[in-house]
């Protein structure tokens, strides 16, 4: 890990301590998906993906036994790739289950995220290309998070604890050929949305990103129930849960427009969290209609740091008038000192800004003056 | 670097360690012989940086050789403490970091570690905010220049020393220009020491906001719009600003035109030192010359959005200045051509005092509850008498004997291994 790089003998010893633990069967050798999963020792993580003894088939994302696919409510744009998502707790333990809070996983766990564009956004048969596969473990002391990035094979990935910026080329869903640049996140840069270490932590799973329908093998099932029948969860879970509404689906707009704003915005502006000074606050507690302040998520507020960030505009949202509306330029835009989020994407994400403007548009007109 | 299990790198790193003690290091303000990891420009000066600085063990410091470096993507940095980041060539001139083609992230450098220092080195051009350090404890910011080639202009980045939510705060020997919004500025913060900077040619040269707890002394800030702002601003997660000490500074000809926007935009121009909202400023033994406008002005919050138009739903921030004293400060050349506000309708000034009181006392509230006024030589003084002064003149006051008061000295700004004068 970043912070806790050994001495080179101490790392040394520590892998060769690694591997002579896995067992001597001659059919565990590292790599072999055969063997169960394989975690790193604490802040010394594999070099490459393989190692881990994740996938049985990395390039097919076929996950090894006991790592459990998962999916989300509301999804954190990424440039318009696509992400596949999965899960693995050591044996015979469990999560602590929790109603709104984070839930808490033990010690062990390994989050899995990996990255990638289809070719040809309209024709899946086209295939894909991995960019990177991002882990969140959970280490005696912190999460650490270490990244991968894939090989022009794509059979395996390195560590980049830097975070390249890749050169890609892709047919988005309109059917244009796209060149753009990618920003695989440094491992510093994790600490931007996951907390600052020591006080890293996992943002998707989470009973209202959770609780929805997947299928397994044996049909439609909801993840969380999947995750109790599995003996996973320390309490059997309620059946009143939180929830995210699809932000593109039917639900109503101030619903859709909160899902959008915890899911892309709240893991920095919420208190507590990096963007806390600003005052503007849209974690999904923060919007709620009745306990929260309408100031926090923007109504009438001028931003103070935002500079020439704001264009012409004065204030974060002038009910009823999304072009007068800050927030609505600052996610439209692609010019670094201007988008939000900040980092790491490089695009705007042309569905959400819709859901924004739809939300202020919704909203009973008043002017802020 | 990959994290490897050979014993190579480690012995590579402390081989260049050993090499440490060149003579292109400026013998400066850090310790000029603790270069843990040292490296140089190449193909990709952030990639460099970043690995070198996952290298480090916490107290460690990474020295830049000489040399321009340019970015593409922000340099993002948390999570270890103590790390210093040099600059090692013989001034600060000689290592460059150079933002002007970043094409992601809006700031050039962004930290949230404990005990970071930056110092020795330049910062060129960047996008958004320069070095932005957050929510920590004791980062410094020393002997570093940060300017824009392009002169000062809007599309200019607002904050070049950037310090927010932190605490034991430290800015010393820095010289920062052009900035669209404060050039330097500390905020939200508990804690912090900014001396001997130069801040020019910016819309505000120096800036504290909605902090507690500050020394601001020994700067010189000049051809800003406005030379050295002290202000509560609403709907922050901060409320109140308070014990700020601004002294022995010279704030001079500060006449630009504001080229900022939002709430640095309405800023008026030809002002020296603005006090707006904050509690228990001392502002002393300043040299304030050559403004257009007042050289120093104390104002509240209800005043600045019924004038400057920019209201606020905020009702839990603390609006009203309280316990100002300024004293021993010496006035020149100020008032003698106001501008922006100061001149427009509704106020119509043609001159104007050196210091301008907007006359805003929360009910209960005394003249002298809220400023002191002593020794400032032959000074002159305007209090506006509130909102109502503003339509009728005859409510405003000259007599700045009704301030004829002292403030009891603050307690010095206790940051571990600084040390300061006292009051």
């Amino acid at each position: 890990m970043m912070w806790n790089k050994r001495s080179g003998l101490l790392a040394a010893t520590l892998a060769l301590t690694a591997l002579t633990a896995c067992g001597s069967d001659s059919d565990k050798k590292p790599g072999d998906p055969r063997a169960g999963v394989n975690p790193a020792p604490p802040g010394a993580p594999w070099e490459t993906l393989s190692e881990w003894r994740l996938f049985d088939d990395i390039e097919q994302q076929k996950p090894a036994k006991g790592v459990i696919h998962f999916e989300v409510n509301s999804v954190l744009f990424a440039d318009e790739a696509d992400k596949i998502r999965f899960l693995w707790l050591p044996e015979n333990q469990k999560i602590a289950y929790k109603d709104v809070d984070r839930w808490d996983f033990p010690v062990g766990s390994i989050l899995v995220k990996t990255f990638m564009y289809p070719h040809d956004a309209r024709d899946p048969a086209m295939g894909r290309r991995l960019l990177e596969t991002r882990l969140l473990v959970r280490e005696p002391d912190v999460w650490a998070a270490y990244i991968y990035v894939y090989t022009d094979s794509q059979a395996n990935a390195e560590e980049r604890s830097a975070g390249p910026t890749l050169p890609v080329t892709r047919i988005d869903q309109t059917g244009a050929t796209r060149e753009d640049r990618y920003n695989v996140p440094s491992e510093f840069e994790c600490q931007s949305c996951h907390g600052t270490l020591p006080e890293m932590y996992p943002l998707g799973p989470r009973t209202r990103q959770l609780d929805r329908v997947n299928d397994y093998g044996d049909g439609p099932e909801n993840q969380i129930d999947y995750l109790a029948k599995l003996g996973l969860l320390d309490v059997s879970p309620p059946a009143e849960r939180q929830r995210l509404t699809d932000p593109y689906g039917d639900g109503p707009i101030a619903e859709r427009a909160r899902s959008y704003l915890d899911a892309n915005c709240g893991h920095c502006h919420s208190p507590e969290r990096k963007a806390d000074s600003t005052g503007f606050y849209v974690d999904y507690d923060s919007t709620d209609p009745v306990r929260g302040n309408r100031l926090h998520w923007g109504e009438c507020k001028f931003p103070t740091s935002a500079g020439h960030a704001g264009g012409d505009l004065k204030y974060d949202i002038v009910p009823g008038n999304p072009e007068q509306s800050i927030l609505v330029h600052r996610v439209a835009s692609i010019e670094p000192d201007v988008k939000m989020p900040p980092l790491p994407t490089r695009l705007a994400d042309a569905q959400g800004v819709q859901v924004m403007r739809d939300w202020i548009a919704s909203m009973t007109p008043r002017s802020c003056d | 670097m990959k994290h490897t299990h050979s014993l190579m790198p480690a012995l590579v790193l402390g081989l260049a360690a050993v090499g440490c003690g060149s003579d292109d290091d400026d013998g400066g303000k850090g310790k000029p012989d603790a270069c843990d990891v040292r490296v140089a420009t190449s193909d990709d000066d952030r990639t460099t940086i970043v690995e070198a600085l996952g290298d480090l063990e916490p107290g460690q410091t990474l020295c830049l050789e000489r040399g321009t470096y340019t970015f593409d993507r922000v340099l993002t940095f948390g999570g270890k403490s103590d790390i210093t980041i040099r600059g090692a060539g013989k001034s600060r001139d000689d290592v460059v970091l150079d933002f002007a083609e970043q094409t992601s992230g809006d700031n050039g450098v962004e930290v949230e570690a404990d005990g970071f220092t930056i110092e020795n080195l330049t910062v060129k051009d960047p996008r958004g905010d320069g070095i932005k350090v957050t929510r920590s404890d004791r980062p410094t910011f020393r002997n570093v220049r940060a300017f824009y080639s392009t002169g000062s202009v809007a599309s200019n980045g607002a904050y070049a020393l950037y310090p927010v939510e932190s605490t034991n705060v430290l800015i010393e020997d820095c010289d920062v220009s052009g900035s669209s919004d404060a050039a330097i500025y500390l905020g939200q913060s508990k804690g912090g020491i900014v001396r001997r900077n130069k801040a020019h040619a910016a819309v505000i040269g120096i800036e504290i906001e909605n902090s507690d707890d500050i020394e601001v002394y020994e700067n010189e800030a000049w051809d800003n719009t406005n030379g050295f702002l002290i202000v509560n601003l609403p709907a922050l997660r901060y409320k109140s600003t308070n014990r700020i000490k601004v002294y022995d500074n010279i704030a001079r000809d500060n006449n630009r035109e504001n080229f900022g926007a939002l709430f640095a935009g309405e800023i008026p121009r030809g002002t020296g030192i603005i006090v707006m909202g904050a509690n228990e400023t001392h502002v002393y033994d300043n040299e304030i010359t050559g403004h257009g406008g007042p050289g120093l002005l104390f104002s509240s919050w209800p005043t600045f959005a019924a004038i400057g138009g920019l209201p606020t739903e905020d009702t839990e921030f603390d609006q009203y200045a309280t316990a100002a004293y300024a004293h021993g400060n010496t006035f020149s050349g100020n008032g003698q051509n106001p501008q922006d506000v100061w001149s427009e309708a509704p106020l119509n000034f043609q001159t104007i005092e050196d210091i301008f009181w907007d006359g805003m006392m929360e009910t209960g509230a005394t003249a002298q509850d809220v400023l002191c006024v002593k020794d400032n030589g032959s000074a002159t003084f305007r209090s506006l008498g509130g909102l109502a002064g503003v339509a009728n003149r005859d409510l405003q006051s000259t007599n700045v004997a009704a301030h004829d008061c002292t403030q009891p000295a603050l307690p010095p700004v206790n940051i571990p291994g600084v040390d300061i004068p006292s009051e």
